[in-house]
């Protein structure tokens, strides 16, 4: 069944984000939104104690002050969280009540941290998260992982009426790819397969990762893409120690998205990867268009592909009170059972 | 197309009572023949009862053995606790719910369901099998509010489970029968075949989405399933997606802003915060700063505490200090 998670963003690949605020366009990094952890056992419709697994940092720190998880589709308001026995307060905070087994996902549905007090001199700040659909058939060998009909809102925008969000979408250039390689060197990889499939530099700064053999987990910047000979060059190159004779397993991921400077910049928007900025809703939610104006609905999202999501924050000038400014955001999908 | 191993569906959606995989429509008996159906399913009234005969009244082919699989959805009334008149006994109020009866005898019960009440307002239900060879309750629960209920026989066991938690069977009798007579079954629906009496009342609940399986079927993911999207996706094959709902929180401003790290290059001092901004400031000016705990230290550094002071802090001018 497909699955579906934020990550934040980073200015370099493979990386883990620590900084919350820096989550501000590039590559996808390894680091969730969200602390996330699995229930170690069954809850039933009205049960108001929730056991968690410990998480995989082996602490909870991170959980501290959470307020809300999110379990399936339910979202639940607990007590504070000092270890994996939680007290629930409200079942179905959004309305829905499901059941939960043991293993289910548990995340904790609060990001504290992703925005902050600085913003430009029109009150505005940005942020970027990436949403991936994580579902990988080794793990989950049910037959169709594709999220259908994916749809992005704003359940609920600030409470605050100094406070407005809006999101915009952005597309990768290129989404995920897996192939195997015809010939490589230390700068180059020649995929005789991709031939002619896309066009001069459509993978232009993804990110390559070799799968198999001596280089296994390395990867390299793509500086440019040859579509007459498939070829692939990297921006730095490989360690000239490996075996370059035996081809290898490759996988390219998702192109990132924009890159902002600084969290006060405004990335582009209105272009044909990227939507405008809306404060959606569930009756308005975010659409692309091609280049004549046509719609592009978000569609479905297979596994290992991406979405950006950019967040524009933006207060009231001179406010000085910033209670109630937090929002609910939605992700609506279908999946195949 | 519906699986099997489904051998009985009843989802309320009209007021036909259509069972769904004989494609019969049940029938209605007692004074009030107005069946009220809705979204919310089957009301059950205390002068109606319903009555599924299958088709060419041959009764449903469960063709059931020795394993069996029903669930429904249930909306329990607690209407309190009987008294006899005569005795002043007081008394659990049992109400009828399904009576699975063998077609070939008449009124033999192969499977009984009873709701009984308690005087906590919980109620509870009572399997009883095969006329009374075995017959056990599950654990209370509580009226007024919607339940689903999963219960599995099989030549050995019987397992009850409630809103998705297997409950511990209560007040145990006989022993439960290798394999029962479940070739084809009436079904009725809120009546009792054995009459009424002063501790025996008709359901007022609300039923709906009743499904039987000729299996024994205790997986977690498919109650999980129904529960959370609907019988069908476990009995329908032509189910085959559903809706994903996640919702997350971003919150506001962050409550605290901790220092990181610092750094003093002698021309200014850097501070990183843990929300990613970097604060420079002068080193003159961090290192100036005094606090002073009485009145003589402000005196040390030349100034008169009568007048400099205001609001607790040091108010300099028209006068130098040492630094």
């Amino acid at each position: 069944m497909a699955t579906l998670k934020f990550y934040l963003t980073s200015l370099e690949p493979d990386m883990s984000q620590t900084v919350y605020s820096q989550s501000i366009g590039g590559y996808i990094s390894n680091s969730f939104v969200y602390p996330e952890t699995t229930l170690s056992s069954t809850i039933g419709l009205y049960s108001s104690s929730i056991s968690l697994d410990t998480p995989s940092s082996g602490s909870w720190a991170e959980w501290q002050g959470i307020e809300y998880i999110n379990i399936g589709n339910e979202l639940i308001k607990v007590s504070p969280i000092v270890n994996g026995s939680v007290s629930v307060v409200q079942r179905g905070y959004n309305g829905i009540v499901n059941m939960h087994i043991s293993n289910d996902v548990v995340t904790a549905a609060s990001s504290k941290e992703l925005f902050n007090d600085v913003f430009n001199s029109d009150h505005k700040q940005y942020r970027c998260i990436a949403l991936k659909n994580i579902s990988q058939i080794s793990i989950d060998p049910s037959g169709t992982l594709m999220a259908y009909d994916l749809s992005v809102y704003f359940k609920q925008n600030s409470r605050s009426l100094n406070s407005t969000i809006k999101m915009a979408l952005e597309k990768p250039e290129n989404q995920y790819l897996n192939s195997l390689s015809t010939s490589w060197n230390s700068m180059q990889i020649l995929d005789t397969s991709l031939i002619g499939i896309y066009d001069d530099d459509h993978f232009k700064n993804s990110y390559l990762k070799i799968r198999g053999g001596e280089a296994s987990g390395q990867g390299k910047i793509i500086n440019s893409f040859d579509s007459e000979t498939g070829t692939f060059t990297f921006s730095s190159s490989f360690s000239s120690l490996y075996d370059y004779s035996i081809n290898v397993n490759y996988e390219v991921f998702p192109s990132p998205a924009q890159r902002i400077k600084t969290g006060t910049i405004s990335p582009t928007f209105s272009t044909n990867n990227v939507t405008p900025l809306l404060a959606t809703n569930e009756n308005l939610s975010l659409k692309f268009f091609d280049s004549v104006g046509s719609t592009i609905e978000l569609g479905d999202l297979n596994p290992n592909e991406i979405i950006y999501l950019w967040l524009e924050r933006e207060i009231e000038k001179g406010v000085s009170n910033f209670d109630n400014n937090d929002c609910v955001l939605n992700i609506k999908y279908k999946v195949a059972k | 197309m519906l699986i099997s191993d489904l051998k009985l569906l009843l989802r309320f959606n009209s007021t036909s009572l259509l069972e769904e995989v004989s494609q019969t429509n049940m029938f209605v008996y007692g004074d009030d023949s107005n069946v009220l159906v809705s979204n919310s399913g089957y009301l059950m009234q205390d002068d109606q009862y319903l009555l599924g005969e299958g088709v060419s009244s041959n009764g449903y082919n469960l063709n059931i053995t020795n394993a069996m699989t029903i669930g429904f959805w249930l909306y329990p009334v607690n209407s309190g606790i009987a008294i006899n008149e005569i005795t002043g006994a007081t008394s659990s109020i049992e109400k009828p719910l399904f009576d699975f009866i063998d077609i070939g005898s008449g009124s033999n019960s192969v499977l009984k369901i009873t709701e009984h009440t308690s005087e906590n307002g919980n109620n509870y239900l009572k399997i009883n099998i095969d006329r009374g060879t075995y017959i056990a309750s599950s654990e209370e629960y509580a009226s007024a509010q919607w339940h689903y209920f999963w219960i599995v026989y099989s030549a050995s066991t019987l397992s009850i489970v409630v809103d998705g938690i297997a409950h511990v069977l209560q007040n145990v009798s006989g022993s439960i029968p290798s394999s029962i007579n479940g070739s084809n079954l009436d079904l009725y629906i809120n009546h009792n075949m054995d009459g009424y009496a002063w501790n025996i009342a008709k359901n007022t609940g609300l039923v709906d989405d009743i499904f039987i399986l000729n299996i024994a079927n205790l997986n977690e993911q498919d109650i999980q399933t129904v529960i959370n999207d609907g019988v069908k996706f476990v009995v329908d094959d032509n189910f085959t997606t559903t809706d994903i709902n996640k919702q997350s929180i971003y919150f506001n401003d962050p409550e605290t802003i901790t220092i990181g790290s610092l750094i003093d290059d002698m021309n200014y001092i850097f501070v990183g915060r843990n929300d990613g901004k970097i604060m420079r400031g002068s080193p003159l000016l961090w290192e100036v700063r005094r606090v002073f705990s009485n009145s003589d230290e402000i005196e040390d550094v030349g100034l008169d505490p009568v007048y400099y002071q205001e609001n607790r802090f040091l108010k300099i001018f028209n006068t130098t200090i040492r630094l």
